[in-house]
């Protein structure tokens, strides 16, 4: 008998189960305690054991159903995500303006049709434009431009 | 009357030069990024909470509430002249203000949006002052049961009533109560899952997880699928005013979408989305010519945009009566709030009247803001959303980035934003919807919190609480909607199953 699933939906519900799972095991390096005297243990391990039960749920009803993993798009994931840990790497080390610079022109990779020309501009736009808002008019509290030695 | 006296103070308030200025601001930018496809209601105020840190937290709050109603109307702007929803309220607009706009009609269609949401919200707020002081004074005899038993309802509620798949729902909710847990417990002072990072003692930080799981998930997804049809219609100032015969079809579907929106919007849990769903329904039924809709017709428009902006007001009841929020741009609220060390429950009509007034009455300077902004601005609008895209994805990437990082100085939370983007992602390929993960992330410490009291006081006996007058009619309510639900997942099944048999059968005659 070839079982029919909703892949995409079995996938989902192994994730949720699987955090619930690392959770309620987790919660048991807490005092649980009973429901009168609640230790820090209890609702994490009430919490993870109903998430595990709703992961494992929903792998249930997944049965019997038809459909496939969704795909996602991995290049704007990818630019988005890589853009996003650049300026967390680059800000506290060089400062605002590079750090942006390198995040917009690595984000706007994820857009295919983008042009180097058009991401330099928009790059140094962005730049200019925080470091005067933010630095010059809000005072928030970062280096424009920093050596990193 | 004592309330006639508030009242002037919160107009006092609102209408201070600060507060006045903020408030346009507010509306302005929450307009901005209602328009642009892609960017909600929700990531816009998690977007720009960061900045209202500097400010006072009644002007931050107005900020953000006209940065939410300014979405809101901003998100209808997008659906009728792009069918694409700007917000998930938003959707129903497309139906007919798409239509609509394809006659050539769009200033008209423009034009209904923002009376029709002036009044659904000018309703809303008066339903605010009129029914917040009768609800604070009830709340003040509430106890942690109470509390508690209409959290679950809430949580449940938001789980389950606007998900097409319940079960996905609540699994969200689950997963923002134990993310709630993460940080140091308070009874005990035990740090849990904290992974040997002190950062994560005071829990995961809220505007990390906001802005990760909405606003980053919501650029991944936004740049792979950005149709941009351009928008070739000049929109005139008399293609706006509407006939007699159109102003009289909406009257009645203004007031009935705010009567629905603002009964929708009140309860906790339940937000705009649903409000703006039946009204659509309720006026098709109702019509006398129900084949108009989906073709233009203006009550499919009046009535759902009503709806939207009252709802959007009365959410603030249970918020910043109870402490409760009633959706998750509310929980977003509430979490400002509680940065800014204003605590929402009965206790703030009392002790700082000044913050409830006065946000209460910049509610409604922002809607008429808004009015006075939107009409002739129009123009500017339409040419937002030509701008393609890609130029404006690495800016709202940036304004993330160092929205986060100023809160704490915190790279540490640049990663987690980093990680919640991720996470958003790959839960919203899965289709989950997230917003329910967030009301749980908000809600699960003051469940935790009021838990743990009503079992003090009642001394382990769980059925106190059932047993009580209030909670125990809330807790039957949630009772009743977790059997809907899963007469919901049956009922879901079984049709699926009827109709691939039904296929099955018709393929093989």
């Amino acid at each position: 008998m070839t079982f029919r699933t909703d892949k995409g939906e079995l996938l989902a519900g192994l994730i949720i189960a699987v955090i619930g799972s690392c959770f309620l095991f987790g919660a048991f390096d807490y005092r649980v305690g009973t429901i009168v005297r609640m230790g820090p243990g209890y609702l994490p391990m009430a919490y993870g054991a109903i998430t595990l039960f709703l992961g494992l749920l929903i792998m249930l009803l997944s049965l019997g159903r038809d459909g496939e993993v969704p795909r996602p798009s991995l290049r704007a994931a990818l630019a988005v995500l890589l853009s996003i840990a650049s300026f967390g790497l680059f800000l506290p080390r060089v400062g605002l303006i590079p750090a942006i610079l390198v995040a917009v022109l690595i984000a706007m990779r994820g857009d295919p049709d983008a042009r180097l020309k058009t991401s330099l501009i928009l790059a140094g736009s962005v730049a200019l434009a925080a470091w005067l808002v933010f630095i010059e008019i809000l005072g928030l509290t970062m280096h424009a431009l920093r050596l990193p030695f | 009357m004592d309330v006639w006296n508030d009242i002037l103070l919160g107009f006092e308030v609102a209408l201070s030069t600060t507060n006045l200025m903020y408030c346009f601001f507010g509306v302005f930018l929450g307009t901005f990024f209602g328009v642009l496809p892609g960017i909600g209601s929700l990531a816009a105020v998690s977007i720009l909470m960061p900045i209202t840190f500097y400010l006072e937290p009644t002007t931050a709050l107005v900020m953000l509430g006209g940065v939410y109603y300014g979405a809101e109307y901003g998100g209808s702007t997008s659906s009728i002249l792009l069918n694409l929803p700007g917000t998930p309220s938003n959707a129903v607009t497309c139906i007919d203000g798409y239509p609509l706009s394809q006659q050539g009609r769009a200033g008209l269609a423009l034009f209904m949006t923002t009376i029709a949401s002036f009044l659904g919200g000018t309703f809303g707020i008066l339903a605010l002052f009129g029914l917040s002081p009768i609800i604070v004074s009830v709340a003040l005899a509430f106890g942690p049961a109470e509390y508690f038993a209409i959290m679950i309802f809430g949580l449940i509620a938001a789980a389950t009533v606007t998900q097409d798949a319940p079960a996905k729902g609540l699994a969200m909710v689950a997963l923002g109560l134990l993310l709630g847990t993460v940080g140091t417990d308070i009874n005990s002072g035990v740090a849990r899952y904290d992974l040997g990072y002190f950062e994560l003692h005071e829990g995961i930080s809220f505007i990390a997880l906001a802005m990760g799981l909405f606003g980053v998930s919501e650029i991944i997804i936004s740049i792979t699928s950005s149709v941009h049809k351009p928008f070739n219609q000049k929109v005139t100032f008399r293609s706006m005013i509407p006939t007699g015969d159109e102003i009289r079809r909406s009257v009645m579907p203004i007031i009935r979408g705010a009567g629905i929106g603002g009964l929708f919007g009140a309860l906790p849990g339940t937000g705009p989305s649903i409000g703006t769903f039946v009204g659509y329904a309720v006026e098709k039924r109702i019509s006398r010519d129900p084949s108009r809709f989906g073709k233009g017709a203006i009550e499919g428009i009046a009535s759902p945009e009503s709806a939207n902006n009252a709802a959007v007001q009365t959410a603030f009841i249970p918020t910043l009566t109870l402490g409760i929020p009633g959706s998750s741009v509310m929980a977003v609220m509430m979490g400002a709030l509680l940065i800014h060390g204003v605590a929402p429950g009965p206790q703030l009509m009392n002790n700082n009247p000044d913050i409830f007034w006065g946000l209460a009455a910049s509610f409604w300077v922002g809607n008429v803001l808004l009015l006075v902004l939107n009409l002739p601005v129009i123009g500017l609008w339409v040419r937002v959303l030509k701008i393609p895209y890609r130029f404006l994805y690495p800016t709202v990437i940036c304004l993330i980035c160092i929205g986060v990082y100023s809160v704490r100085t915190s790279t540490f939370d640049v990663a987690l934003v980093l990680l919640f983007g991720l996470l958003g992602y790959v839960l919203r390929m899965l289709k989950f919807e997230l917003a329910p993960l967030l009301i749980g992330f908000i809600l699960g410490p003051m469940i935790e919190e009021n838990l743990r009291r009503a079992m003090l006081i009642y001394r382990g006996d769980f059925l106190e609480i059932m047993q009580r007058p209030i909670s125990g009619s809330v807790l039957g309510l949630t009772f009743l909607l977790l059997v809907w639900t899963g007469w919901k997942i049956v009922h879901n099944r079984r049709r699926r199953t009827r109709e691939a048999m039904d296929l099955a059968l018709s393929a093989n005659e």
